[in-house]
């Protein structure tokens, strides 16, 4: 009962993440897939095929997924959230692999993640269509 | 591991696969190496020479096919080169400057002959190793005609009169405004028979044809696909299935994967290509194989 109720006080301590340190963790995420990422790609490609890809670079796409998804369940947060202290909670126990790809999947279409992040507003967690699917939220460190 | 040192090798295998998939994208794309394509050539239309054909004009521009055939022979991935023909001929210049370069491919060069495939076109046919036409289709036409309008009897009527100021006797022969003399009809003629010996020679060459086959085709009469296999003009009968069986057994693949080239057309065509159709050019005295 006593752990029970344990529970419960540190659940109500989390300090969720705010849109804007959220939006700005995301802009942080881009620059630096920009640079691991896209930049590697594009130039080598111009090197190697003499030409500037255009297309070709819709194959970057599960990469900009897998990133989101492997260091937030490697680390616990992306690398831009980490500079500013945000954090994922799994809302059933430890992050599982699945939840991490799950919250990130509208990720390869600005137009879904447009919609995804609707559910932001909407959500006491400020949290997004994927997220609650995944049962994960972002949370202020 | 270290945090960091975790963060940097996730970031480096990120850069490394991006730069894999910069080398492996443009391969997934145009298909394995390994795997030979067929570059596809279509010479269509009237066939002339660079320079007098854009986006909105009918027929083949030399130069364009020149080129793809040029981009085909350096191109790694390209095993053999097809040449899907429907044309009624067209130039001398542009139709022998095609064949010879198609002479000068090293890749297996099949020409398919789909509904036409007569005088400059077949030419043209003629220089590849092998030639498809379909039972159906024109082919043959191995002659030189030139012609043009002549006006002279309407200037006549309407009273206009064509004031001739030439520096030499022959400088205006061919001129659509008078009567051609009997001595200018022998010198035009004389130019026809040449070129017309010079195609004829080529045809014989590239095809290999013995005298009586020669005697047949010196009446430069079109022949049926079918008929024209019956006396060597074309290798094989058939359609599209058949020359894909025939690419298959040259390139010794299951499958055959098409590589066109695009045409690029200049601003310049795109503004002009209207005033250069073929009414515009209806008197030529250059000999055309029609």
């Amino acid at each position: 009962m006593v752990d029970r109720e344990l529970r419960i006080s540190i659940g109500e301590l989390d300090k969720r993440a705010s849109l804007w340190d959220r939006s700005l963790a995301y802009v942080l995420d881009v620059f630096i897939m920009l640079l691991v990422i896209f930049l590697p790609f594009h130039y080598s490609f111009k090197l190697i095929n003499n030409r500037t890809p255009f297309f070709e670079t819709l194959w970057l796409t599960p990469l900009i997924i897998f990133y989101f998804a492997i260091t937030e369940k490697e680390f616990g947060s992306s690398l831009g959230k980490m500079i500013l202290n945000l954090k994922i909670k799994s809302l059933k126990g430890e992050l599982k692999p699945w939840q991490a790809l799950l919250r990130n999947l509208t990720k390869f279409s600005p137009v879904l993640l447009l919609i995804d992040t609707i559910n932001c507003f909407l959500n006491k967690d400020n949290q997004r269509f994927s997220e609650v699917w995944a049962g994960t939220k972002v949370i202020k460190e | 591991m270290k945090r960091s040192l975790k963060i940097i090798s996730i970031l480096i295998g990120f850069g490394l696969v991006s730069f894999a998939l910069a080398v492996i994208v443009p391969a997934l794309q145009t298909g394995l190496p390994g795997k030979p394509k067929v570059a596809k050539i279509n010479i269509e239309g009237v066939i002339r020479s660079s320079g007098s054909n854009g986006l909105f004009s009918s027929g083949i521009n030399s130069e364009k096919v020149l080129n793809k055939l040029e981009k085909a022979q350096e191109d790694k991935e390209v095993g053999a080169i097809l040449l899907r023909i429907n044309s009624p001929g067209g130039g001398a210049v542009a139709s022998k400057e095609i064949a010879e370069k198609v002479k000068l491919i090293e890749k297996p060069v099949l020409a398919r002959i789909v509904s036409q495939g007569t005088s400059g076109a077949y030419w043209i046919a003629s220089a590849a190793d092998k030639i498809m036409a379909d039972p159906l289709s024109l082919v043959g036409s191995i002659g030189v005609t030139s012609s043009y309008l002549e006006f002279s009897g309407l200037f006549e009527k309407y009273g206009i009169e064509y004031v001739r100021l030439t520096s030499g006797k022959y400088k205006d022969i061919g001129s659509q405004y008078r009567n051609l003399t009997e001595r200018e009809r022998e010198i035009l003629m004389s130019k026809i028979m040449k070129v017309d010996e010079v195609f004829k020679e080529e045809v014989k060459d590239n095809r290999g044809l013995n005298e009586s086959q020669i005697k047949e085709i010196n009446s430069s009469k079109f022949y049926l696909g079918i008929e024209a296999k019956g006396i060597d003009l074309v290798d094989v009968t058939g359609a599209r299935d058949e020359t894909e069986e025939m690419l298959k057994e040259t390139l010794n693949v299951s499958e055959i994967k098409y590589k066109e080239y695009e045409e690029s057309y200049s601003l310049f065509d795109l503004l002009f290509s209207t005033f250069k159709m073929d009414g515009f050019k209806a008197i030529s005295r250059i000999p055309k194989f029609y």
